[in-house]
């Protein structure tokens, strides 16, 4: 495991409790008995909220985008924010999997798988919006540069056309990351399997793994090189997304800053996500040891860094207003603040701005309650602020002769609820057929799993095969 | 088989030839035995029974005499003769489907007739365009000199109402379908049974625009002796040609030269909008432009609500209705005591009664500056001769006679006021009339009523009509739609729409316009007209069918006066053709005024107030009386100064609001009289205090699917008396009730935000308007027009905010009506809006209209963004929309800084119930849901003006190509056109110093210029 080379006393205490065997036992745990009730309550309602979400998704394809609460001129409300929200919330997962991976951050390991299948389930999520917000999706394939017929090609200089392209592109390498790490441990769960079905999908997902050296030497070249693929795209999707409204001429949107500001309020709400998650499945799967408060704690200081760059772009987009003297972008920024939805920037910015800043303490960074709510209330602050920058753009633009409210819907509400259904569905699945937490990479930070290490006195010793899987 | 050779077909086509037209046997015969012809069989063997009986059937006879000369002459002959059986082919009388093709015609090419809107308010000449047999769209008949091609938004929305799905197909007797001629022989039958039993026949009507239906009515009455016609018109002119009347002692109405009028005092009179006549509007804009070379009128508006007229004034006062007869007085008693002024100054007696009269009446009684009443009494003392004053119809006679004094005192009457004769039958009943009907019917004296295309049960609430109808035994009503009266009628019968009726029209003076059928009705209908002669008996019928009568009058009433040098049929034609003959209205001579008249109304005018509001019921600009309450076009089209749409409201004053402690959508009650009604409110900046306007229309129990039940019924609060006149209450209370009704209004945000899209400018040369922004983008466009490349001009000093033009787009574009749902939620479909904007203070504020709709922008925001390219830019400058290739993420409307964008939400086509079809312009595709659509500067136009232009082998000319908004705008105020042709109007426009365009600084670089706005304020006043 030589892509943790460095490291120091401190770092063993992540895992100063656990053996090799008893890193595989608590990580497969989950998979190998007959789920409880918890999860079952825990599933049937993100599943019910799903069918929900995909029942009203199909009154919509089938009744017309009139059942939202878009008009106009507030063409694009909760389709995009949505949009907007989810595939921010994918981006912590690609930074903690990949960019702290290349900055040999040791104490991501323990997350990183989790928050690598968060991206994926937020990535799909996310990419569900483009798709219905069409008034013909039935027609989606057309935004793809495909030969047809009638030579008819895509619009290149359409920051849709971008869009299509950064998620796919996204998609593709965020699962084949993912995949890629799964491979040494679903050898290892092939290796646990009870039954035979197991056995064979784990088999034939580990695509004979054997832990051979070469294997070895291949999936750390692999993972690597996928890692520095993924690295630029934690920045570029969320600037092209940005680029829908960047290279508009709508005053709120037309903004140079956006895509900084994008990419760090996409890490922050990505990283309140994760921690959100992680704090109840380190409760539920008992797997404090393994993703202990250092972990949190790091995350906390993510999270404050990052809240403080929205902070600051929040007010760069105030000065950038009043110093151009522009009249409407001037009008647009007095009512945001102070206009019909003042409660929402008053929202958004409480929630990203202030909140956050409970973090400076240390006590606050480690405590359970205070981390949880942080990370609810900025997840609630992110997706207002996306609402903020569509809706209260939208709603007064140039000529107060079109100008608009917006209410949503119930089907709006439906459609939200269900997509963090759809979200929470496919962790629920997740954390019960694949390992949650990469077995390998623990393992590799694990006293005496390197070479050259100078050992503490482990309480068990680990057997041969479970260092070698 | 050997092929057959030239040779051998040479030989055979030989043998067959015909010498002096006989048969000639010889040549190859095929040895076959099948036979092609019974010639051919006759020449086989056995069959010579056959050859000799066919010889004597075919065989002409040779004679020997014929030679080519006698020959072409007998064929000459016998054309002829054949000729001289055939009438004329162009008038057969009736009218073929689309199935049947007329000579010439080639389907799917439009033809177009003349006709003229005889059931619309002001009546309106009207070209209709007909396509495979049916009427697609009208639009003005610009050679009628009434309205030079203007067609308002009643007008061009008539042709939904011609193709309504709720419209009556079939004669129906007590709900049960009944044949005309049982229909006919019942409603004869009933009239004379009635007639014997002593009782009375009540046949009500609208106004008889039509000089050959009053001479029809004419014959009924004096055949059917017992007959009481009532006319009904909710809205009518008696009190001002009742004034007229007391003040010249002639009968009469005022009409007035607004082209020779320099200053122009309109008293609470909605010239511009509700009130006006076709051609008030283009013939008042004509003087609001400085390049015309007239110098700019001044308009002063004194009015209780705010008007179309008042928001286009040059200085308009808020003035509660009750005093507008004083403000009157006050303002005769200035100019004939003050200032000495015109032939009532000299009279010594009268000044001394007018100055005890108004004593003690100064500007502050009616909230205004004497700075401002100064100026107007200087402008109009100044222009003698050269202004006008005009009151509204809603005001009692005794404002009308001060008017008439007034004009009298500066020289207008005889200049810029013209009297006008009226012709009987077009004067509204009165109220006492009405009341006499309702007695009659109430005591069991009205043995039969037939209401013809009117609709008393709903617009006379206040003699309980509904109540009468029950004790008559029995009622026809004539209507297209089952309406209030048709539901408590007996005998129901299917009128027909004034586009599938024969008729004509005197309503503008000097012209007498024809009304002819453009299409065959969808169902079998009956024209109103049609009915009452069939009503007449066998014996006193002039003629079998109404446009014989038709005709029959024109021979001996209108033809031989004309002293046309055509015989009729030709001088027929040529009316049919035109849609309209000149004829001499009888003129009237100048009459003097009855003093002892003006100090009566001085006298009247100046009583104080009651206590309590003042209530104002308007003609709805949009429903008119209710009669339009089933056209979804007309109830979508937003109010042009409130922009509601579907329903009506009670408009009060920001002040009066505040008093009541209301909030916009807040029930009150309104208690006139006896009568209540409870409505939402409408702020309304610029009404006068202690003053409430509710417009009439709406409310309809029965007004078809569209329109039953939206809105509220303000005639409910009338009453049979009148208040100060039938439209006019004071001592109206209002109490504030706990209930809210939303109120959906198109535009949701009144001010202008200081920004300057909107650029007005002094008839001195002022731009009075805010600088354009500081920072513009460089224009940025990568397209060469090397042809045509088209722009639009928009006269904003012109424009006058009607919202014509958005209804003439709806039919020419096939625009969905969406509902009243829809619009509260923001998704109406007009591709023009007319963006209506307030300035200044909220008790009087100025107003700005700008109708808004796709600018084609050379950079175009939307064409960037679309993925899918289904917006894209055109050789010629359009940014076209594609809708077959439109997906529907809708970021193009998202990035139009205009919002001219229109989304289909949902499938709004999905309800349209037959014949509605029929009402689509074939030319352009019918949206379906999940596509992008918007103004396409009627691209359909373009493509048939160049196609016109190629088959007639010419260059496209300047004006070929008309916009719908453009034929439709009553002030001319929008030209459309080639920029790249220096010649063009649009090009020599679009140059204009007035000339920019809206968010120029951008840099999109749109394709339509407005141009600013012309105030013409008082040297002495700010505006």
């Amino acid at each position: 495991m030589n892509h943790v080379s460095t490291r120091s006393e401190e770092q063993f205490k992540h895992f100063d409790q656990a053996t090799f065997a008893q890193v595989d036992d608590d990580i497969a745990a989950p998979m190998s008995r007959i789920p409880g009730r918890n999860w079952w309550i825990a599933l049937a309602c993100s599943g019910s909220l799903m069918l929900l979400g995909m029942s009203l998704i199909a009154y919509t394809v089938r009744t017309g985008i009139g059942v939202w609460g878009n008009n106009s001129p507030v063409f694009w409300a909760f389709d995009i924010v949505n949009f907007v929200f989810w595939i921010g919330i994918g981006h912590a997962g690609t930074l903690i999997s990949a960019i702290l991976f290349l900055f040999r951050q040791p104490w991501r390991n323990a997350i990183a798988r989790f928050a690598e299948a968060m991206t994926i389930f937020a990535v799909m999520t996310a990419a569900m919006f483009p798709l219905i917000h069409m008034g013909r999706p039935w027609l989606a394939h057309w935004v793809f540069p495909y030969p047809n017929d009638m030579s008819i090609w895509v619009n290149f200089r359409s920051p849709l056309v971008w869009d299509v392209f950064a998620i796919s592109t996204y998609f593709t390498v965020s699962l084949l990351f993912w995949y890629i790490g799964l491979i040494p441990d679903l050898a290892a769960m092939r290796e646990r399997a009870a039954t035979k079905v197991h056995r064979v999908v784990y088999s034939v997902l580990s695509w004979g793994w054997t832990g051979l050296n070469r294997h070895w030497r291949h999936y750390e070249r692999a993972y690597l090189i996928l890692a520095g693929l993924s690295t630029p795209l934690v920045v570029s999707v969320h600037t092209i997304v940005s680029f829908d409204f960047a290279t508009s001429v709508i005053p709120g949107w037309h903004t140079t800053i956006l895509p900084p500001y994008f990419v760090a309020g996409a890490v922050f709400s990505g990283f309140a996500m994760v921690l959100t998650v992680l704090i109840l499945l380190r409760r539920i799967f008992h797997l404090e040891h393994l993703i202990t408060l250092n972990h949190l704690d790091h995350m906390n200081k993510v999270v404050l860094a990052t809240g403080l760059m929205v902070g600051y772009a929040y007010g760069i987009e105030i000065f950038t207003a009043w110093y151009s003297q522009e009249q409407a972008e001037m009008a647009m920024i007095v009512n945001r603040i102070t206009g019909p939805y003042w409660w929402a920037f008053l929202l958004m910015f409480s929630c990203n701005v202030l909140v956050p800043q409970a973090h400076w303490s240390r006590r606050a960074r480690r405590s359970i309650p205070i981390m949880f709510a942080v990370s609810i209330l900025v997840n609630i602050g992110m997706w207002f602020e996306r609402f903020v920058i569509i809706v209260t753009s939208l709603h007064r633009d140039y000529l107060p002769g079109s100008w608009g409210m917006y209410m949503p819907t119930l089907v709006d509400l439906g459609i939200l609820a269900g997509s963090f259904g759809m979200f929470f569905t496919l962790v629920l699945l997740f954390v019960r057929t694949l390992p949650v937490i990469s077995m390998t990479e623990v393992k590799a930070t694990l006293p005496g799993a390197q070479i050259g290490q100078k050992l503490p006195v482990p309480a068990r010793l680990p057997k041969v095969e479970e260092v070698n899987v | 088989m050997s092929p057959i050779g030239p040779k051998d077909l040479r030989t055979r086509t030989k043998g067959q030839q015909t010498e002096n037209g006989q048969c000639v046997d010889g040549g190859e015969r095929p040895a076959a035995s099948y036979w092609r012809s019974l010639e051919d069989l006759s020449r086989t063997p056995g069959n010579e029974a056959l050859r000799a009986m066919l010889a004597d059937a075919i065989a002409i006879p040779p004679d020997p005499n014929l030679n080519r000369r006698r020959f072409l002459a007998v064929m000459a002959a016998s054309l002829s003769a054949a000729g001289v059986g055939c009438g004329r082919f162009e008038d057969r009388g009736t009218i073929a489907g689309s199935a049947a093709l007329a000579e010439g015609d080639i389907p799917g090419t439009p033809r177009y007739y003349a006709s003229t809107l005889v059931h619309y308010p002001g009546c309106f000449p009207v070209i209709a365009t007909v396509r495979d047999g049916r009427v697609v769209k009208l639009e003005g008949n610009s050679e009628h000199p009434a309205s030079m091609g203007a067609l308002g938004a009643f007008g061009q929305a008539s042709t939904l109402d011609l193709y309504d799905p709720d419209r009556l197909r079939a004669p129906l007797l007590n709900g049960k379908d009944v044949s005309w001629e049982e229909a006919d022989q019942l409603v004869r039958n009933h009239i004379e049974s009635s007639s014997r039993a002593g009782k009375f026949t009540v046949l009500v009507t609208g106004p008889v625009v039509s000089p050959t239906a009053h001479s029809l009515l004419r014959l009924f009455t004096s055949a059917y002796p017992k007959t009481i016609h009532r006319i009904l018109a909710t809205l009518h002119d008696g009190e001002r040609s009742g004034g007229r009347q007391l003040a010249f002692g002639t009968p009469g109405a005022g009409t007035i030269r607004w082209d020779l009028a320099d200053v122009i005092l309109s008293v609470d009179c909605d010239f511009l909008g509700s009130q006006g006549q076709p051609g008030d509007e283009r013939a008042f804009s004509a003087r609001r432009r400085p390049e015309a070379g007239a110098p700019v009128n001044r308009l002063w508006a004194v009015e209780a609500g705010l008007t179309l007229t008042g928001s286009n004034a040059d200085h308009r006062f808020p003035l509660r209705p009750v005093l507008q007869p004083a403000f009157l007085a006050w303002l005769l008693g200035e100019v004939v005591l003050r200032r000495k002024v015109g032939p009532l100054a000299a009279d010594g007696a009268l000044t001394g009664l007018l100055r005890a009269a108004l004593q003690g009446i100064a500007p502050s009684d009616f909230g205004m500056q004497p700075k401002a009443t100064a100026a107007l009494i200087d402008d109009l003392v100044k222009s003698q001769g050269r202004s006008a004053i005009i009151a509204g119809p809603q005001l009692p006679t005794s404002c009308h006679v001060l008017v008439a004094a007034l004009n009298v005192t500066l020289g207008n009457e005889g200049t810029t006021v013209l009297p006008v004769l009226t012709r009987p039958g077009t004067d509204a009943s009165t109220l006492q009339e009405w009341a006499e009907a309702a007695e009659l019917m109430n005591r069991d004296r009205v043995g039969v009523l037939i209401a013809l295309d009117a609709n008393p049960v709903y617009s006379l609430p206040e003699f309980d009509i509904a109540h009468g109808l029950t004790k008559v035994p029995f009622v026809v009503s004539s209507s297209l739609l089952r309406d209030e009266t048709a539901s408590a009628a007996h005998l129901v019968l299917p009128a027909a729409h004034d586009l599938e009726s024969w008729g004509d029209c005197d309503a503008h003076p000097n012209l007498l316009s024809i009304q002819q059928p453009a299409m065959r009705p969808v169902s079998p209908v009956r024209q109103s007209e049609e009915s009452l002669l069939s009503w007449l008996g066998k014996d006193e019928r002039p003629t079998p069918n109404y446009r014989e009568y038709l005709k029959l009058r024109w021979t001996n009433e209108v033809y031989p006066p004309s002293g046309a040098a055509a015989d009729f049929v030709r001088f027929w034609e040529a009316a049919l053709h035109d849609g309209f003959v000149d004829i001499k209205t009888e003129a009237l001579p100048s009459s003097t005024l009855s003093i002892p008249e003006v100090l009566d109304a001085v006298g009247r005018s100046t009583r104080k107030p009651d206590h309590g509001f003042d209530l104002v019921l308007c003609p709805s600009p949009r429903l008119h009386d209710g009669r339009f309450a089933n056209n979804g076009w007309l109830q979508e089209l937003p109010h042009p100064v409130t922009t509601q749409a579907w329903g009506n409201a009670a408009v009060v004053g920001p002040a009066t609001a505040a008093a009541l402690d209301c909030r916009e959508g807040q029930t009150i009650r309104i208690k006139a009289g006896g009568a209540s009604l409870d409505l939402p409110i409408l702020v309304g900046p610029g009404v006068a205090d202690k003053t409430v306007l509710v417009d009439l229309g709406y409310g309809r129990r029965a007004g078809g699917s569209v329109g039953t039940h939206v809105g509220f019924d303000a005639g409910r609060l009338r009453s049979p008396k009148g208040g100060v006149s039938a439209w006019l209450y004071t001592g109206v209370r209002l109490v504030a009730v706990r209930n809210r009704e939303p109120i959906i209004r198109v535009q949701q945000h009144d001010m202008a935000e200081g920004r300057a899209f909107i650029k007005e400018a002094t008839a001195h040369g002022t731009l009075l308007s805010v600088a354009t922004t500081e920072h513009p983008h460089p224009p940025e466009s990568n397209w060469e027009y090397n042809g045509h490349k088209w722009g639009l001009v928009i006269d904003l000093s012109a424009c006058t905010g009607c919202g014509a033009c958005t209804i003439a787009c709806v039919a020419e574009n096939n625009i969905p009506v969406v509902g009243p749902e829809q619009v509260a939620k923001g998704r109406e479909m007009h591709w023009i809006r007319i963006d209506r904007y307030f300035s200044g203070p909220v008790a009087n504020p100025a107003v700005a209209y700008q109708p808004m709709m796709c600018q084609q922008c050379d950079c175009a925001p939307c064409e960037k963004v679309c993925p899918v390219a289904a917006t894209v830019h055109s050789p010629e400058g359009l940014d076209e929309m594609v809708y077959n290739r439109c997906v529907g993420t809708r970021y193009c409307a998202n990035n139009c800084p205009y919002k001219v964008r229109r989304f289909n939400y949902l499938d709004y086509h999905q309800e349209v119930k037959s014949p509605k079809e029929l009402v689509f312009n074939p030319e352009v595709t019918v949206r379906s849901r999940g596509v992008m659509e918007k103004c396409t500067f009627c691209v359909q136009r373009i493509a048939a003006g160049k196609q016109a232009a190629r088959a007639a082998g010419r260059k496209l000319a300047d004006g070929d190509i008309r916009t719908a908004c453009q034929q439709a705008c009553p002030t001319g105020a929008i030209v459309f056109g080639d920029l790249n042709d220096p010649e063009s109007r649009v090009h020599k426009l679009a140059g204009s110093e007035r000339g920019y365009r809206a968010l120029e600084e951008l840099g999109i670089g749109p394709a339509v210029r407005y141009l600013a706005r012309i105030r013409n304020p008082h040297s002495g006043l700010k505006i």
